[in-house]
This record gives structure tokens, C-alpha cells and sequence, in this order.
């Protein structure tokens, strides 16, 4: 069992709540996203603004190969995309 | 916990989160998950919008699970009873398991209110089974009837106009989603829908159903008779706890949990090795306040089933309070309506940014902490999905202090 990893939180009376980090381990993906289904909700951003960035056009750039430690942020894009239109695959 | 079998009852969304995530953590006991439907998790969003439009096909709609959970499946079958302290579920199949570690994410059920005919012409969405069989109504309906104006109605709404169907919708208030989005967001939504040529009956309900051989009749309060070859029921729903009611965890609109998502129990106090996540879990979220709710949005299903298995690895002392910022959105007749926090907690609104009177803006919810601090609780976005992700990390914070940033 590795060491629970302790989520910052808010203190009891309410006081600035901090969002949960993504979990996981650092890893290279590759990003790629179906434009048929992409309707720009922009949950993408929401979870890893390092990676997908919707621009003032209305236009969504994304960073095909990011960071290794970027990677469980963009994990979590993936499973939280409306659309499900963000495939990803290991990178080698 | 460290060893031993994690039993996930549900096989769902947020059983899917919650089982991905132990395996994130380590976890390397085994898994079993159980779950009534006879296939694995898949996406339920598209049942009420791309799948009736047709742009998704149900092959589509599994879920990827982004590690591999290495779980045992059990399906086509249900817990029908849990003992808590002999650590134990009961299947409807007669079987027992045994557990170490419980997480219960059943789900809910769509209400079905007496007196409706429910069968092949009136449907409730909830299952794929559901959405094919309404599907399937609708290939045959020229006149279909939506009642009840929340989100699912509202899509249903949108996809069968999509399919140029004669659609009427009934919502027993004055504008369409008042109840999540509030007055101001319901009367866009509400202009929206009657511009795509719904035929919005608000302010009304139905008193009366009536099936012939030939189709529907509807009697509603104020007179109106409908005729319909179809109709979609959708009035809310009721979270999937029938199977707890003798294990003696606290049940209260779902099951009730302390604020790390464990499940409460005879004593009132937190169980250990017993967590809950999803749309069938009720608790506190201490980013508002401290009175539990239970969140119905996809996202939520899969943030709390990671937190819940965080917390069911840490136990009820060391694990972290749940303080998500829920979010949801909805795509109705090409208008985004996209949510963060918690709006329907609001007194008041605020205009963030742009104008409610453009049709593209984002409108922020407040209510007054015990200091008269103006807190923004929740922010909805209609087309403007860039402009609210500032907002997000916002939520549960001063409105002034936002300012002043």
C-alpha cells in the first residue's frame, strides 16, 4: 500500500476551499481530440489549463504531447469531457 | 484497509470512478462489482440527447476506464441487502459476499408517479434499454408529449424536434428549469425552446391520462386535451436505497454520509470500511454549508467515487472532507448552458460578465454567510464556456474578494 496521499481541504467553518489535485502517477500521453463530437464546453481547460486552452474565437488548442507530469491533470479531462472526445494514448 | 475485497455495489458511473481510482492508490486486494444492468459502465448522458438525435450509437457509450480496474464483474444481478456488521451483501441471485471495503453507488430510479400508462407508449429515461425503447417510440410518433421541464425533459424535448416531431412540453411552473437555474437563466432557456417550436404548456399539469388503441390523451389543469402518440416522463427521481432499508444506515433522501462521503450508521456515527458516492449519496459539502444534498451530475458521480475510495482507504478519521465544485451543462437547440457550484443555493444574482438580455452571459449566484458576506455559490454560463472557468475556483468564496483580485 503506498502512502495515502492527503488532499488539501476546506477547514471546518467553511473558510477557502481549495480544489482537489488529479492523483496519479506522471506519464506522456498523446492527445488527441475528435472534433465531431467537441461542442467547446471547456471542461477540458477547467481540469488542465496547462494543456487545452479555449481561446477568445471560440477555438480550442490543445498541446498534443504534453508534460509527463501534466499527465494524470490530463487524465482527468478525459473522464470529466461531456462530449467524451478526448482520446489519449501512451506515449513512447 | 490495506488487503483484502473492495465490493462496489453498483456498476455505474461512479463505481467505475471509485474502483479506477483504488488502483490509482495502490490497491491491490481484489474488486467486485456488482451491478443490475447486464453490461459494464457506460455514459448515460448521451441516452436523452445524441442517442435519440442519432449522432451517438449505444456501442458508443461505453466507458473507458483509464487504468485497467481488474475487477470482478458481477452482473445482471443486484445487492438486495447489506449487513454491516458481518461485513456482508446479500445478491438477489442468493449469493453472499463478503467485504472488507464497501462502496455503495447504486444510483436512482426515474419517479413514476400513479396513475400514468406506462409501457410502449410512455417511456421513462434511465437505462439504455430505456432510451432504445423510446427511441423506437418515437421512430413511430408524430405527436410526442414531454412531461416535466427539468433537464432530461428539456433534452428529450430538444432531440425528438430534432427529429421534427410535434413536440409539447408540460412543466407545472411558469418557465423551464426554474428550480436548478433560477428565473433570469429559465427565461432564456424557456425563449429558447419556444423558438424551436415546442409547445410549452406552463403552468400546468396532467390530471388525467387516457390510452386508446390509437394513441394518448392528456387532460391538463387548465382544460387542454392532448392527443400524442408518444409521451416521456420525466418528474425526477428517487435515489436506489429500497435494497438498505433493514442494514440500519441512515437513509434520508439516499444514503446519508458524513462529509468524507462514509456512510452513517445506526449510531449515527461514521462506518468504517462503508462509503457512498454518487447520485444515490446524500452529504455535506463544507465548500456551502453543512446540511447534506445529494448532487444528480454526471461529473459529480465521478468526483465523489474517487474521493469516496480515497476516503475508504484512509477510514473515517484521516480522510478529507468531499468539497467538490459540482458543474453540469446542457446543450438545448444550440445554446450551451453550463453550470459551477451550487445556484440553486442563491438569494441573489449578478451579472458577471456580459448581458442576460444578449443571450450570452454568465450570471452569478449569491446568499449571505452569518456575516452578511456576500458568497458566490454557484456561476451558470449560457454560451460562454470560456468566460466561466475564471469563476470556478471562485465558488465558496466572497464575491468581493473576487473583485478585488
Amino acid at each position: 500500500m503506498p502512502e495515502h496521499v492527503q488532499e488539501a481541504h476546506a477547514p471546518v467553518g467553511f473558510a477557502a476551499p481549495v480544489l482537489p489535485r488529479p492523483v496519479g502517477e506522471p506519464e506522456r500521453l498523446k492527445v488527441s481530440i475528435d472534433n465531431n463530437h467537441c461542442e467547446l464546453f471547456g471542461l477540458c481547460q477547467q481540469e488542465a489549463p496547462t494543456v487545452f486552452d479555449l481561446g477568445p474565437d471560440g477555438r480550442l488548442r490543445y498541446d498534443a504531447n504534453p508534460k509527463a507530469a501534466d499527465g494524470p491533470a490530463v487524465r482527468q479531462a478525459a473522464r470529466v469531457c461531456p462530449m467524451q472526445a478526448i482520446t489519449l494514448r501512451e506515449a513512447r | 484497509m490495506s488487503s483484502g475485497r473492495i465490493a462496489v455495489a453498483g456498476a455505474g458511473l461512479g463505481a467505475l470512478s471509485a474502483a479506477e481510482r483504488l488502483r490509482e492508490r495502490g490497491w491491490t486486494g481484489e474488486i467486485v462489482i456488482v451491478g443490475d444492468e447486464p453490461r459494464r459502465p457506460y455514459n448515460r448522458t448521451p441516452l436523452s440527447k445524441q442517442l435519440l438525435a442519432g449522432t451517438r450509437q449505444p456501442a458508443e457509450l461505453r466507458l473507458a476506464a483509464h487504468r485497467d480496474v481488474d475487477a470482478t464483474w458481477v452482473l445482471g444481478t443486484s445487492a438486495v441487502a447489506l449487513d454491516p456488521h458481518q461485513r456482508s451483501l446479500h445478491l438477489g441471485d442468493g449469493r453472499r459476499l463478503d467485504f472488507d471495503g464497501l462502496v455503495i453507488a447504486t444510483g436512482t430510479t426515474p419517479r413514476r408517479p400513479g396513475g400514468i400508462p406506462f409501457g410502449r407508449r410512455v417511456h421513462t429515461v434511465r437505462t439504455l434499454d430505456d432510451a432504445r425503447a423510446l427511441d423506437a417510440a418515437l421512430g413511430r410518433a408524430r405527436h410526442v408529449v414531454v412531461v416535466g421541464g427539468g433537464f432530461i425533459g428539456c433534452e428529450v424535448a430538444c432531440a425528438a424536434r430534432d427529429r421534427a416531431l410535434t413536440v409539447s412540453l408540460i412543466e407545472p411552473r411558469e418557465a423551464l428549469l426554474t428550480g436548478p437555474l433560477g428565473p433570469t437563466v429559465a427565461a432564456t432557456v424557456t425563449e429558447q425552446h419556444a423558438k424551436a417550436g415546442v409547445r410549452l404548456h406552463l403552468g400546468t399539469t396532467v390530471t388525467r391520462w387516457e390510452e386508446t388503441g390509437r394513441g394518448l390523451r392528456l387532460h391538463l389543469s387548465d382544460g387542454t386535451v392532448l392527443k400524442a402518440d408518444a409521451a416521456v416522463v420525466a418528474v425526477g427521481t428517487e435515489p436506489r436505497t429500497d435494497w438498505l432499508q433493514a442494514s440500519g444506515v441512515q437513509l434520508a433522501d439516499g444514503v446519508s454520509c458524513d462529509p468524507t462521503c462514509h456512510v452513517i450508521g445506526p449510531d449515527g456515527r461514521a462506518l468504517d470500511g462503508i462509503v457512498a458516492a454518487g447520485d444515490a449519496a446524500t452529504w455535506p459539502n463544507l465548500r456551502f454549508d453543512a446540511v447534506p444534498r445529494r448532487v444528480e451530475h454526471w461529473i459529480n458521480a465521478i468526483e465523489m467515487g474517487q474521493h469516496a475510495a480515497d476516503s475508504l482507504l484512509a477510514g473515517p478519521t484521516a480522510a478529507a472532507p468531499f468539497t467538490p465544485v459540482p458543474r453540469f451543462w446542457s446543450h438545448q437547440h444550440g445554446l450551451r448552458i453550463q453550470s459551477a457550484g451550487m445556484p440553486a443555493l442563491g438569494t441573489a444574482t449578478v451579472p458577471l460578465t456580459g448581458a442576460p438580455k444578449s443571450g450570452r452571459y454568465v450570471l452569478g449566484y449569491t446568499r449571505p454567510d452569518q456575516h452578511g458576506t456576500e458568497i458566490l455559490v454557484g456561476a451558470v454560463a449560457l454560451d460562454a464556456p470560456r468566460a466561466l472557468i475564471a469563476y470556478r475556483d471562485q465558488i465558496g468564496l466572497p464575491l468581493a474578494r473576487r473583485r478585488a483580485a
